[in-house]
């Protein structure tokens, strides 16, 4: 019997070093020491009207003037920004490369599809930043309604250019 | 008779040594092993003013409806429980204890904590603000092809010459989001540690690429590997992680359209991202920064992703993330303080 109680004892004190072992092998490295977090989460969603994973304007000529980004309706924006985070942001964008000639400019309505508040870029400074949201709150999310104007623009079968949207902690 | 007193016996101090293991194991982990925030002070200003908003954290109510403690969200069908979260391990009723001690900094060692806890999106703060407008009144009209991010975004550790160390956050997918993302996430040396406001912090030293190696050791996705070395370019580097991630929202459809229901979190829509830097014995003593940049695949991946007949869901939801929306800080950072 004492032998037995001495066997049941050594699986315990196994069972204890086998866990205790596993928990040591899979850590982060023992040659570190975390010292300080910042628990910021850096997540931001970008969405579109269904059908959509870009901002197209699709004109029937070479010549359009408030042609509306397509999908977009009175009610569903072009862009919609979301703040999956957990601090505010400031939300700027610019183009990476200018409008392809005769583009001259692009209206972004910001919050509803009215011009209360609309932000323009032009053919000269498309490539500037601007902001469209200083502090879009936790949670918060922002609709952008899109229009644009041109002249005499050569027809293709599309050109792409990068509208770069930024964000940065309020 | 005899055989059974002593079967008994066996069971009894079997169920003893469970328990003994449970209750150490338990408070092994769940210990002030990292007494970080409550008595340091950070070695730089990381916030500037930035308010970073704390989860909620509550007590455990256990949820009929799940059978677990999964929190009770009005306007949430039982249904809907089912589709969002039914891919995802048990709610436990320790959770926001675990939870709130990430956030506060007690616990940092995430490779030890169990995926039960940050697989839940009750893990990650921006959560509680977030589900009202992304799951229970999700917008039909509008669908969200990117969305991904970091938590937390700034580590600073104390770490030895010669070593090499991996450092973790944990990479997810954000709220609702409707494809499968490729993204190439690449760690890099970058010029200077930035604040959250994206202010200079300092500087990297000069030659720190000659005394630090980064890469990341998680696998790339299986798909990639399957043609990487049949295609004429691809822009991930082998310290890079190429990843896919999969959908946290969907409406599902008949094969006339009309709406079936919808699907929610898969089991792996969070990684634990392993960041691995070896660090040179030579290394001069002092702080260095390492941080991640996120960038789309290049087109010859993402042509193979559209065309992979054998993933038809990849090719009708495939989406190439990290090209349309950039922070103006990395997701991650880790500061190291080189002894």
């Amino acid at each position: 019997m004492k032998n037995k109680t001495k066997i049941y004892a050594m699986l315990i004190a196994f069972s204890m070093v086998s866990i205790f072992g596993a928990s040591a092998a899979i850590a982060e490295s023992s040659d570190v020491t975390t010292t300080w977090i910042v628990p910021a989460d850096t997540t931001i969603a970008t969405s579109f009207p269904n059908a959509q994973d870009h901002i197209e304007f699709n004109a029937a000529g070479q010549n359009f003037s408030d042609l509306a980004a397509t999908g977009q309706t009175g009610v569903n924006a072009a862009l919609r920004v979301t703040n999956n985070g957990n601090t505010a942001i400031t939300v700027e964008a610019s183009w990476l490369a200018e409008w392809p000639t005769g583009v001259t400019s692009v209206n972004i309505s910001i919050g509803d599809n009215t011009n209360a508040s609309k932000l323009w870029y032009g053919d000269a400074n498309e490539t500037t930043n601007q902001t469209w949201n200083a502090s879009l709150a936790v949670d918060g999310a922002n609709d952008f309604w899109f229009w644009t104007d041109g002249a005499e623009v050569e027809e293709t079968a599309g050109i792409e250019r990068t509208l770069r949207v930024y964000s940065s902690n309020a | 008779m005899r055989n059974l007193k002593k079967a008994a016996f066996f069971i009894a101090l079997l169920v003893v040594a469970i328990a003994c293991i449970s209750v150490i194991g338990y408070s092994y982990i769940s210990s002030d092993s990292y007494p970080i925030n409550d008595n340091q002070q950070e070695s730089y200003n990381y916030q500037e003013g930035v308010a970073v908003t704390p989860g909620q954290y509550r007590d455990a109510v256990f949820n009929d409806i799940t059978g677990d403690y999964r929190p009770i969200y009005p306007g949430l069908t039982d249904e809907q429980y089912n589709e969002f979260f039914g891919q995802l391990p048990e709610f436990k009723k320790d959770f926001f204890q675990i939870s709130k001690l990430v956030y506060d900094g007690k616990v940092t060692d995430y490779a030890r904590l169990s995926s039960d806890y940050w697989l839940q999106p009750e893990f990650y703060p921006g959560w509680f603000t977030s589900v009202n407008n992304s799951y229970i009144n999700n917008d039909p009209a509008m669908w969200t092809p990117e969305g991904y991010g970091c938590y937390p975004a700034i580590k600073e550790i104390s770490v030895q010459r010669g070593s090499d160390v991996e450092v973790n956050t944990y990479f997810k997918a954000g709220y609702a989001t409707e494809s499968y993302q490729g993204i190439v996430v690449k760690p890099y040396l970058p010029a200077a540690a930035v604040s959250l406001r994206g202010n200079t912090l300092f500087s990297q030293p000069d030659n720190a690429k000659d005394f630090l190696n980064v890469h990341i050791d998680n696998p790339d996705n299986p798909i990639y590997e399957t043609f990487k070395s049949e295609i004429t370019h691809s822009n991930v580097d082998p310290e890079d992680w190429f990843v896919v991630l999969k959908p946290t929202y969907q409406l599902l459809t008949d094969k006339y359209g009309a709406v079936t229901g919808e699907s929610g979190f898969p089991s792996d829509w969070v990684r634990l991202l392993k960041l691995n830097i070896d660090i040179s014995p030579e290394t001069p003593p002092g702080d260095y920064i390492v941080a991640i940049n996120i960038v789309p695949p290049c087109f010859e991946i993402n042509q193979e992703f559209y065309f992979s007949i054998e993933h038809a869901y990849y090719g009708s939801f495939y989406h190439p993330s990290g090209g349309f929306h950039r922070t103006n800080i990395p997701h991650f950072q880790v500061v190291m303080h080189i002894v």
